[in-house]
C-alpha cells in the first residue's frame, strides 16, 4: 500500500508533464486541425530558453522570458509558416510534413546553438526540498508542477467557457468559416490558440529542464504520448485530454508494480491500440463531453 | 470544443510521427575531418596505400544527446595521439593521418549510417563507443573486413564478436565481477539494482548479480529503467521497499547522474556503488554521488602526456577513456607500419586486423602494456570512492 | 458594361438611373476547385429591393453569394457595395460594411448556446437587437440558454437567420433557407424575410429552389443557369412556366 501511494503520487507528476503538452496541443488542434508536431520543439524549447536565459537573468525572470520566447516560437510557427502554406492550399499531411521540417530543424539550432550537454536549469536548491506528505514524499519541483499544470488547466477552461474570447475559440473550433461570416478575423484565434498551448508547452519544457535536463529528442518522447492522450481523451476535448494524460502518467507508474520499467510504455500502447480499434472517438464521447459543457 | 471528424487523420499522421521518431529522423552529424571523402591512397576496398601522403581513421560516439561526456573523452585521446603522430612526421615519417568524426547519440541507427558511409569512403578502421552501438556495427565490420576498436563501452558481448572488433577497455564482466567480490570483502550482505534496459546496462546487472549471489550476498530487488528516460523515482522507490545495504547503478552517462539524483530526492540515505563509467564530470560535481563506492583502472599516463593535455583541454586527462582511444590510434600506426614494413602495398582491413594479433602486446599510454587477450585489453581494476568531488582510493 | 442576356431590360435600367445600387456585380467570374462557377455575371440590386435568385443545383448560386462575401476569389470582373469596389476585400470587412450571410448548412456554432451565437452576431449601432430576434422567434427566448447542436433543424435555421440579421445589415445573402424545413416553418422563414425587407428596409437576396414561393415574396427574380444571368425580370413580369423554361 505504501509503495501504491508513493507511485500514484508519481503518476501524477508524469501525469501533469504529459497534460500540460496534450491541453497544448488539443488546442491548438481542435481549433485550427492543424499537426503541429513542432509542439514538441516549442516545449523543448521552453527549457533550452531557461537555461540559457539563467546565464544573464535571475531564475525567476529566466524562466518567464523562457517560457515568452516559447510562444512567440509558436505563433511564429503558425503565422509565418502554417499560414501562409495555408493560403497557398497547403493542408493535412503536407502541413505535418512542413511541421516536422521546422520540428527538426529547431531541435538541431537547439543542440548546435547551446551545446551537446543536456541542458541543466540551475532552478536553486527549493526544487529538489523534500517535501512529506504523510509517509510518501514528493520535491518541492514535483508539487509545483503539479499545482501549475491544475491551475493552468483551470484557468484555461474558464477562460475558454466564461470570456469573449474563449467563446471566439470554441466557435472557430466548430465552425472556422462560418466566423468569418459573422465578421470576425480568424487570425486571432490562431494567435490566441498558439500562444496559450504553447504556454503550457513550454511550462513542461522548463520542468523537464530543472528536473533532468532537456536534451535533443525529448520532446519527441513527450509529444508522442500526449498525442495518445489526445486521442484517447477524445479529440478536441480540452478536458478530455487532461483527463487521458493524467491517466496514462499514472498507469504508467502503478505498471511498475507488475511489470518492469521497459515494459509499460510498451503495455500503454498496446492499450491505446486496443481502445483505438474499439471506440475510434475515444475514452470521452460521454463523460467529458458533459463536464466541458456544463463549465 | 469537440471536433467530430479528422479523427482518422490524426491517428494515421500519430503513428507516422512515431515512426519516424523512432528511425532517428534527428539525427545531426558533424564531420570534424573536414570534407573531402579522402580515405586517401588506396583503390576502394583494398585499403589504404603504402607510403600514402595521408589516411583517414573513422571516429563514432556521442557529440550531442545524453552520453555526449562520454564523447568529449574519447575526441580528445584520438585527437591528441592524431597531433602527436603528425606532428613526428607522420606514420613512418611520411603518411600523415586525418579523423573523420561523426555523432551517432550512442544509437545504433545513426551510427550504423555513418559507418556504411565511412566505409564506402574506404576508411579500413573505426574507433567506436556504447555497447548498443557498437554490438550493431560488429557485424557491419566482420562483413566489411573494417576493424573497429572499442575504448568505451563494456557489455560482455563486444568480447565475442569475431577478429574485427578490438576492445582497448576491460570488459563488463571483468568490472561488475570485481565490485561484486570488493563489496563483499567489506562485509556487504545485500544490495538491489537499478539498470537501463540498454545492452551495458543488462550486462551490469546480469554480471554483479551472478557474481554478488555466488558470493553469498543477496539480491533483495531488481529495477529496469528507460536508456535515455528521465524519471526513476518510481522504480527507486520499489527498491527501497526491499531495504538494500547497497544501492548498485547498472547505468552510465546522465541516467546515472539523474538516478542518483533522485535516490537522494525521495530522501534515501542508502549507499550507492557502480563501476568506472560512472565517474564523468556532472557525476563527481553531484553532492548526492559524494561516497559512491566504484571500481576503476588505473590510469596513470607519463608526465609529458599530461602536460601536453592540461595544455590543451585545461584540465587533468583523469579519465582511463581518453587513454583507451589514444592507445587505439596509436596501435593503428604500429599495425600499419608493420603491414607497410612486410612489403604490402596496400593495407587493408584484414590485414590491420592479423597485423595486431600478431604484435599481441602494445605499449599504453597508461604507463603499462596493453595486451589483447582474444581481443580484449586486461588492465588491473580496483575500488575507489568518489570524495570531495573526485575518485579517490578507498582504504 | 453591355450585356447580351435575354430579358435584361431591367438590370440595364437600373444600371442607367441617376441612384447607385446598393450591390453591383459587373461580368463577374469566380473558380470552386478549379472549375469555373460564375462565368460573367452581371447583376444590380437596388436599396430595399427583394431579389430571388433561382437555378437549379450547381449553377452558380451559392457560388454567387460567397462570392460576394469574398469567401470565393473573383477571378475577373468587380463586385461594388454602394458603390464601393469590395472585389478583393476580406470577408470581415465586408460583413462589418453591412452585408450578411445565411449559409446553406451550418449558420451557427452548435457548440455555443443560443444567446453566444447572437451575440457573435451583434453589433453595438445595430437597430435589431435580441428584444427585436426574441419578437421574431419567441422559441429562441425560452432556449437562449440552449446549446444550438441539441436543438431542432428548424430552429437552428432561426438562429442561423437571427445572427445575421444581429448585425443589422443593409444586405441579406439567404442561401436556401428553407432546405429540409417543414412546410409550416417554410413559410415562416419566407414571412420573416419579407418582414425584415420592409418594416427595417434591409436588402434581401434570396437563393431559393422553391419557384412558387419565390414568386410571393420577391419584387424581382433573376434565374442563373450555368454560371450566366438568364433571365433578371420584376415579379410581376414572369411566371412559373417561363421560369421552368429557363431552368
Amino acid at each position: 500500500m505504501d509503495l501504491f501511494v508513493q507511485l500514484l503520487l508519481n503518476g501524477l507528476v508524469a501525469g501533469s508533464l504529459y497534460a500540460l503538452v496534450a491541453v497544448g496541443f488539443a488546442l491548438i488542434f481542435a481549433a485550427t486541425r492543424h499537426f503541429h508536431i513542432a509542439h514538441a520543439a516549442v516545449f523543448a524549447a521552453g527549457g533550452y530558453f531557461a537555461y540559457f536565459l539563467t546565464d544573464f537573468l535571475p531564475v525567476g525572470p529566466a524562466v518567464a522570458a523562457a517560457v515568452l520566447l516559447s510562444v512567440v516560437l509558436g505563433v511564429a510557427l503558425v503565422t509565418l509558416l502554417y499560414r501562409p502554406l495555408e493560403r497557398r492550399g497547403g493542408a493535412g499531411f503536407v502541413l505535418f510534413l512542413v511541421s516536422l521540417g521546422a520540428l527538426i530543424v529547431i531541435d538541431n539550432v537547439f543542440t548546435v546553438g547551446l551545446g551537446a550537454q543536456p541542458a541543466r536549469l540551475a532552478a536553486g536548491s527549493w526544487f529538489t526540498t523534500t517535501v512529506a506528505i504523510g509517509e510518501w514524499s514528493l520535491i518541492a519541483g514535483q508539487v509545483a508542477l503539479i499545482v501549475v499544470a491544475f491551475l493552468l488547466f483551470g484557468g484555461l477552461v474558464t477562460l475558454l467557457a466564461k470570456t469573449r474570447m474563449g467563446k471566439l475559440v470554441q466557435a472557430f473550433s466548430a465552425n472556422p468559416e462560418f466566423v468569418e461570416i459573422v465578421g470576425r478575423k480568424p487570425q486571432v484565434v490562431l494567435v490566441v490558440v498558439y500562444a496559450l498551448g504553447s504556454l503550457l508547452a513550454a511550462v513542461a519544457g522548463v520542468y523537464v529542464a530543472a528536473d533532468t535536463g532537456m536534451q535533443p529528442g525529448l520532446g519527441e518522447t513527450f509529444f508522442i504520448v500526449s498525442v495518445m492522450a489526445v486521442i484517447i481523451g477524445g479529440i478536441g476535448s480540452i478536458t478530455g485530454s487532461f483527463v487521458a494524460a493524467m491517466l496514462l502518467g499514472l498507469l504508467q507508474n502503478v505498471l511498475l508494480l507488475v511489470m518492469g520499467a521497459e515494459w509499460t510504455l510498451a503495455a500503454i500502447f498496446v492499450l491505446f491500440l486496443v481502445l483505438i480499434t474499439v471506440s475510434p472517438e475515444g475514452l470521452a464521447k460521454i463523460n467529458f463531453r458533459r463536464v466541458k459543457a456544463s463549465a | 470544443m469537440r471536433v467530430q471528424t479528422g479523427n482518422r487523420l490524426v491517428v494515421t499522421v500519430a503513428a507516422a510521427t512515431a515512426a519516424v521518431v523512432v528511425s532517428g529522423c534527428g539525427t545531426s552529424s558533424s564531420g570534424s575531418g573536414g570534407g573531402g571523402g579522402a580515405a586517401a591512397g588506396g583503390a576502394d576496398g583494398e585499403g589504404y596505400a603504402c607510403g600514402a601522403d595521408e589516411v583517414t581513421i573513422g571516429g563514432l560516439w556521442a557529440q550531442s544527446g545524453p552520453q555526449a561526456a562520454y564523447g568529449e573523452w574519447f575526441a580528445a585521446g584520438t585527437e591528441m595521439a592524431v597531433e602527436d603522430i603528425n606532428d613526428a612526421g607522420g606514420i613512418g615519417g611520411e603518411t600523415q593521418l586525418r579523423l573523420q568524426v561523426e555523432d551517432t547519440r550512442a544509437l545504433p541507427e545513426p551510427a550504423v549510417v555513418a559507418f556504411q558511409g565511412m566505409v564506402s569512403d574506404g576508411i579500413q578502421y573505426v574507433l567506436s563507443s556504447f555497447s548498443s552501438q557498437t554490438l550493431a556495427l560488429a557485424p557491419i565490420a566482420a562483413n566489411e573486413e573494417v576493424v573497429l576498436i572499442n575504448g568505451g563501452a563494456q557489455s560482455d558481448a563486444l568480447g565475442e564478436q569475431g577478429p574485427f572488433l578490438f576492445n582497448t577497455i576491460p570488459l563488463l564482466r571483468n568490472e561488475s565481477v570485481a565490485l561484486a567480490e570488493k563489496l563483499r570483502e567489506d562485509g556487504v550482505g545485500s544490495a538491489a539494482i537499478i539498470y537501463t534496459s540498454d545492452d551495458g546496462g543488462e550486462a551490469a546487472r546480469e554480471n554483479f548479480e551472478e557474481a554478488f549471489t555466488e558470493q553469498g550476498g543477496q539480491i533483495t530487488g531488481v529495477e529496469s529503467a528507460e536508456f535515455g528516460g528521465t524519471d526513476f523515482r518510481s522504480q527507486l522507490t520499489k527498491l527501497r521497499a526491499t531495504d538494500p545495504e547497497v544501492l548498485v547503478l547498472g547505468a552510465f552517462g546522465q541516467d546515472s547522474d539523474n538516478i542518483i539524483s533522485q535516490v537522494r530526492e525521495i530522501g534515501w540515505d542508502v549507499p550507492l556503488a557502480n563501476t568506472s563509467w560512472v565517474a564523468i564530470p556532472a557525476v563527481l560535481a553531484n553532492p548526492a554521488a559524494e561516497g559512491l563506492r566504484l571500481t576503476t583502472i588505473p590510469f596513470e599516463p607519463g608526465e609529458d602526456f599530461q602536460q601536453e593535455y592540461e595544455q590543451k583541454y585545461g584540465e587533468a586527462p583523469e579519465s582511463a577513456f581518453i587513454g583507451n582511444y589514444y592507445d587505439g590510434v596509436m596501435i593503428f600506426a604500429e599495425a600499419f607500419e608493420q603491414v607497410c614494413e612486410s612489403g604490402a602495398e596496400t593495407v587493408s582491413g584484414a590485414a590491420l586486423a592479423d597485423a595486431m594479433r600478431e604484435i599481441g602486446t602494445f605499449d599504453s599510454v597508461y604507463g603499462s602494456e596493453l595486451t589483447f587477450e582474444e581481443g580484449t585489453a586486461s588492465r588491473p581494476i580496483e575500488l575507489a570512492v568518489i570524495e570531495g568531488g573526485a575518485v579517490q582510493p578507498a582504504e | 458594361m453591355s450585356t447580351s442576356v435575354p430579358d435584361g431590360n431591367v438590370a440595364a435600367a437600373a444600371r442607367s438611373s441617376s441612384t447607385t445600387p446598393l450591390l453591383r456585380l459587373d461580368d463577374v467570374h469566380a473558380e470552386v476547385a478549379g472549375q469555373p462557377v460564375l462565368r460573367g455575371v452581371s447583376l444590380d440590386v437596388a436599396e430595399g429591393e427583394f431579389v430571388a435568385v433561382l437555378g437549379h443545383n450547381g449553377a452558380g448560386k451559392s457560388t454567387l453569394l460567397r462570392t460576394v462575401l469574398g469567401l470565393v476569389p473573383v477571378r475577373g470582373g468587380r463586385i461594388s457595395l454602394a458603390g464601393e469596389d469590395i472585389t478583393r476585400t476580406a470577408t470581415p470587412q465586408v460583413v462589418r460594411k453591412g452585408v450578411s450571410l445565411v449559409p446553406q448548412q451550418r449558420g451557427y456554432f452548435e457548440n455555443l448556446s443560443v444567446a453566444d451565437n447572437l451575440t457573435f452576431g451583434a453589433r453595438a449601432e445595430g437597430r435589431i437587437g435580441l428584444d427585436e430576434i426574441y419578437e421574431l422567434f419567441p422559441i429562441l427566448r425560452d432556449r437562449r440558454a440552449q446549446l444550438v447542436g441539441t436543438m431542432s433543424g428548424g430552429q437552428r435555421q432561426m438562429v442561423a437567420i437571427s445572427i445575421a440579421l444581429m448585425s443589422s445589415p443593409r444586405l441579406l445573402l439567404l442561401d436556401e433557407p428553407s432546405v429540409g424545413l417543414q412546410p409550416n416553418l417554410v413559410a415562416r422563414v419566407m414571412e420573416v424575410a419579407t418582414q425584415v425587407n420592409t418594416e427595417y428596409g434591409i436588402t434581401v437576396v434570396l437563393v431559393e429552389q422553391n419557384i412558387e414561393k419565390v414568386l410571393q415574396v420577391a419584387g424581382r427574380v433573376v434565374v442563373i443557369n450555368q454560371g450566366l444571368v438568364q433571365m433578371d425580370a420584376p415579379v410581376a413580369e414572369v411566371t412559373a412556366d417561363r421560369i421552368w423554361q429557363l431552368l
